[in-house]
């Protein structure tokens, strides 16, 4: 392979790990790594490590395990292998990133070392990821469980990847030379047809399900071993490879296992490097997709595609040309929220709504049938719980999942910072787009829910006038801790840009990946519990003090003042968290923190 | 219209400008001229409130940029190198946008004559990702314009542009500055700053190296020819070597 490749891959490794490594010097990264490592080592540490005993019998070394292992893992490989073949492939046949495009292709370099090249660059990925998962895992029930499980993830996502890279170029090729997609599937068809043919023909008779569930598995286990030995197991013997390596009970039959392995892995690096298919042309498209794709991931924008869109849906309400610029930043979430949600997911919703209200309803209101009531008061159950689940995941992870925010437009702090509005104001701008257009929605999902909440036979009846309280608190208070929610992402945004990264080529990851999303997990608990829990105190008070006057027509009543004592409070504590996240936006400076290059 | 005195800006240890002082008038055009590093990006950007400074003062229109951020900002546009733009808002959205937040009356008819003088009409409902990287500096620049500012900083304008967008953005620098406006233009293109700038500031290594009118530059270096540019007078100072760049890497 060319030296020069060899070179690329190496030093590219080497510097991203002296990267992330010198970088721990600074303390922002240095606490975030350290948490991620506690993390680590609570969960997959000494101290958590199976019983020795039990380790020592793993489920693998038992021969009613090792073998559904082996003859399960020569399914999964034969559902791959065959899909790699039969389904439709939408990206080129190898995938390069931008700069190898620019750099590599157009280099004197010929094709087969562009492929090597990327095999080898592979490798910087498949290594660190399955020996870490490996040992992690592995160690747990045993010293040398955590060896066998790293080397055979290792060989086996190898063996993976290079036949799908293979099967890519090949089927490229084929298209080069005018071989039609029907008759590369048909071919595919007739191998596995008259695989399963050779199979069915020389295997075993399968045993039947006569004496019980226990004997069944004994005897299914007796019928894969034969299987093993049969013709048939041995024309299947390439895809009963990967199961037996996880199938091995210790370290030296693991090796003897992984030879053929490596055998295997040796025959296709060789029919990968002859595949002769020009796959520059769509690598160089699908690098600019991959690009745009990887760039809004780091912004923090999921589910985008990478696919560029020529036009964009209508804007919800037309934004007068004066007016407070609040208005403006909700005009602009909602814009984009509406252009962010996908309308199949907007359609499909609606049509749930249309068809399951209505059952859900008569479950609200009791039947007279009572099995139709029974399907009826499960069915509402089910909606009112669906319900609150999208609102409460709105309120709790819509500002970050969602449309637009503070985090994910830092990387415009240059156009930010020259706005004429103070930093206060911004913050609580961008605060009023990200909570207007989820509130909206959470105020249709809390009347779906008190309309819909069941009426149970037993329990206390539910009024109108409760059904009616319920929404408006649901309409008070979900808005007001999506507020307190968004205020934790816009001050993790705000106080630590460094792990954000706005724009910037290298994303966080790794601990210190983990370490900052625990981190942010927890301010996020605590702003809650706090900033949340003692104005609910407060709102509690009241209904508490509209009980004690032992009037319950008064109490759904009690209930909305609580509430809205409640959204007061933490409104008031949302208006001066922004002020103090305003000042630290006019403070900061966006070169200092590496926001601006 | 704007005034700077004594700027200094420091990014830890490293001073990247250290004391600049310079005054541009309403309807004139400062060119700022200087090698990559100079501080002229940071000098720019600490006008436009950017980033804050480590010492000295910033006045735009009177107001102070430390201490009246959200007056100075109101009569200040700001256009960057590197066009940023909102992903999912479409040309006319970024303009509406931006016109209410500074306030402007007649937004909705200034839009379409910006969107023609720019060449961006038939892109009008267009998302940034479907605009060329020119396209994307004429919205930057309309969206400067659309408050009718009172002083305008250009960083590198012209990058990505075409020979006709060259000449509508140069034609409307000189417009803006005709109006009353007090125009900044930092740019590596030094014929372009020649042409438009009534007055050139120099920046080397973060401090202030010459300040004057293209005769007031050329006087200060009697021994150039008497054809010589900004790029001659330039050269000289950059380079200390009687203005010879190195020779280039052979072949």
């Amino acid at each position: 392979m060319n030296p020069a490749l060899v070179f690329l891959v190496r030093r590219s490794f080497v510097n991203a790990v002296r990267s992330r490594v010198l970088r721990l010097r600074q303390p922002r990264y240095f606490v975030p790594f350290l948490l991620g490592l506690a993390y680590f080592a609570l969960v997959f540490g000494p101290w958590n490590r199976d019983d020795p005993g039990v380790g020592a019998a793993t489920p693998a070394s038992d021969r009613s395990w090792a073998l559904p292992l082996e003859w399960g893992g020569v399914l999964v490989v034969l559902l791959l292998a065959s899909s790699s073949w039969l389904l439709p492939a939408k990206g080129p046949p190898i995938t390069f990133l931008e700069p190898e495009v620019t750099f590599l292709f157009p280099a004197p370099l010929p094709r087969r070392d562009l492929i090597r090249y990327k095999v080898l660059d592979l490798q910087k990925y498949l290594l660190p990821s399955t020996a870490f998962f490996g040992f992690m895992i592995g160690f747990r029930t045993g010293a040398t469980a955590g060896v066998r499980l790293f080397l055979g993830m290792f060989l086996c996502l190898n063996l993976l990847t290079l036949h799908q890279i293979g099967s890519r170029l090949t089927r490229a090729s084929l298209l080069e030379h005018g071989s039609a997609g029907w008759k590369r599937q048909g071919a595919v068809l007739a191998v596995l047809a008259t695989v399963a043919a050779v199979v069915c023909f020389a295997a075993p008779p399968f045993p039947r399900p006569a004496d019980g569930g226990k004997a069944f598995a004994a005897a299914v286990v007796d019928w894969l071993e034969r299987l093993g030995e049969s013709p048939a197991g041995w024309a299947l013997y390439p895809l009963r490879l990967p199961g037996r390596l996880f199938a091995a009970t210790d370290l030296p039959a693991f090796l003897l296992r992984a030879v053929p392995v490596a055998g295997l892995l040796g025959a296709l690096y060789l029919w990968v490097q002859r595949c002769d298919a020009a796959f520059e042309e769509a690598a160089a498209d699908h690098a600019q997709v991959l690009a745009r794709r990887v760039e809004a991931a780091r912004k923090g924008r999921i589910g985008f595609s990478g696919e560029e869109r020529k036009s964009a849906k209508r804007s919800p309400f037309r934004l007068a040309p004066l007016g407070p610029p609040e208005a403006a930043f909700v005009w602009k979430g909602a814009t984009e929220l509406l252009r962010h949600i996908p309308l199949r997911l907007v359609i499909l919703l609606v049509v749930s709504g249309f068809v399951a209200m209505p059952i859900a309803l008569g479950g609200a209101r009791g039947g007279n049938d009572p099995r139709a009531a029974d399907w009826s008061h499960a069915l509402s159950l089910l909606v009112t719980a669906g319900l609150g689940t999208v609102a409460g995941f709105l309120a709790l992870a819509g500002s970050t999942a969602l449309g637009s925010n503070l985090r994910t437009d830092l990387e415009l702090v240059e156009t930010l910072k020259t706005l004429p509005v103070t930093g206060a104001r911004l913050v609580r701008s961008y605060l009023a787009s990200t909570v207007a257009p989820l509130a909206a929605a959470q105020a249709v999902l809390v009347v779906g829910m008190a309309m819909a909440f069941p009426q149970s036979a037993k329990g206390p009846e539910i009024t109108a006038a409760w059904r009616i309280s319920g929404a408006i608190c649901g309409i008070l208070l979900l808005p007001m801790v999506t507020a307190v929610s968004a205020l934790v992402d816009a001050s993790l945004a705000l106080m630590f840009p460094a792990w954000i990264r706005p724009g910037q080529a290298q994303a966080q990851g790794g601990m210190e990946g983990m370490g900052i999303g625990i981190l942010w997990m927890l301010g996020k608990v605590l702003a809650l519990g706090i900033g949340v829990g003692i104005p609910a105190a407060a709102g509690a008070v009241v209904v508490l003090g509209a009980g004690l006057l032992r009037m319950p027509a008064l109490l759904p009543g009690a209930a909305i003042a609580g509430a809205l004592l409640a959204a007061s409070l933490i409104l008031l504590e949302v208006v001066v968290a922004c002020g103090a996240l305003g000042r630290r936006f006019e403070d900061m400076d966006p070169a200092q923190e590496g926001i601006l290059s | 219209m704007i005034e700077v005195r004594d700027l200094r800006k420091s990014y830890g240890e490293t001073e990247a400008v250290r004391g600049i002082s310079f005054e541009v008038r309403p309807g004139e055009v400062l060119g700022l001229v200087g090698p990559n590093g100079a501080g002229k990006t940071t000098t720019l950007r600490c006008i436009a409130g950017i980033l804050p400074l480590t010492g000295g003062r910033i006045l735009v229109a009177g107001h102070d940029v430390a201490l009246d951020p959200v007056g100075a900002k109101g009569a200040l546009a700001w256009v960057p190198d590197d066009p940023r733009l909102f992903e999912n808002l479409t040309v006319t959205d970024h303009l509406r946008f931006i016109g209410r937040l500074y306030r402007v009356e007649d937004a909705e008819e200034r839009i379409p004559r910006l969107l023609e003088e720019f060449e961006l009409a038939d892109k009008a409902d267009a998302l940034p990702a479907a605009l060329s990287r020119g396209m994307k500096q004429k919205l930057s620049l309309a969206c400067a314009l659309i408050h009718r500012p009172r002083a305008i900083l250009f960083d590198e304008p012209l990058t990505g542009l075409d020979p006709i967008a060259i000449r509508r953005a140069k034609d409307s620098i000189v417009a803006q500055a005709r109006d009353g406006a007090a125009v900044v233009v930092s740019s590596h293109l030094l014929n372009l700053v020649e042409e438009l700038a009534h007055r050139v500031l120099v920046i080397l290594q973060g401090r202030k190296a010459a300040h004057g009118t293209m005769d007031e530059l050329k006087a200060a270096h009697p021994d150039l020819e008497a054809g010589a540019g900004l790029e001659d007078i330039f050269l000289r100072m950059a380079l200390g070597n009687g203005g010879a760049p190195p020779p280039p890497s052979s072949p």
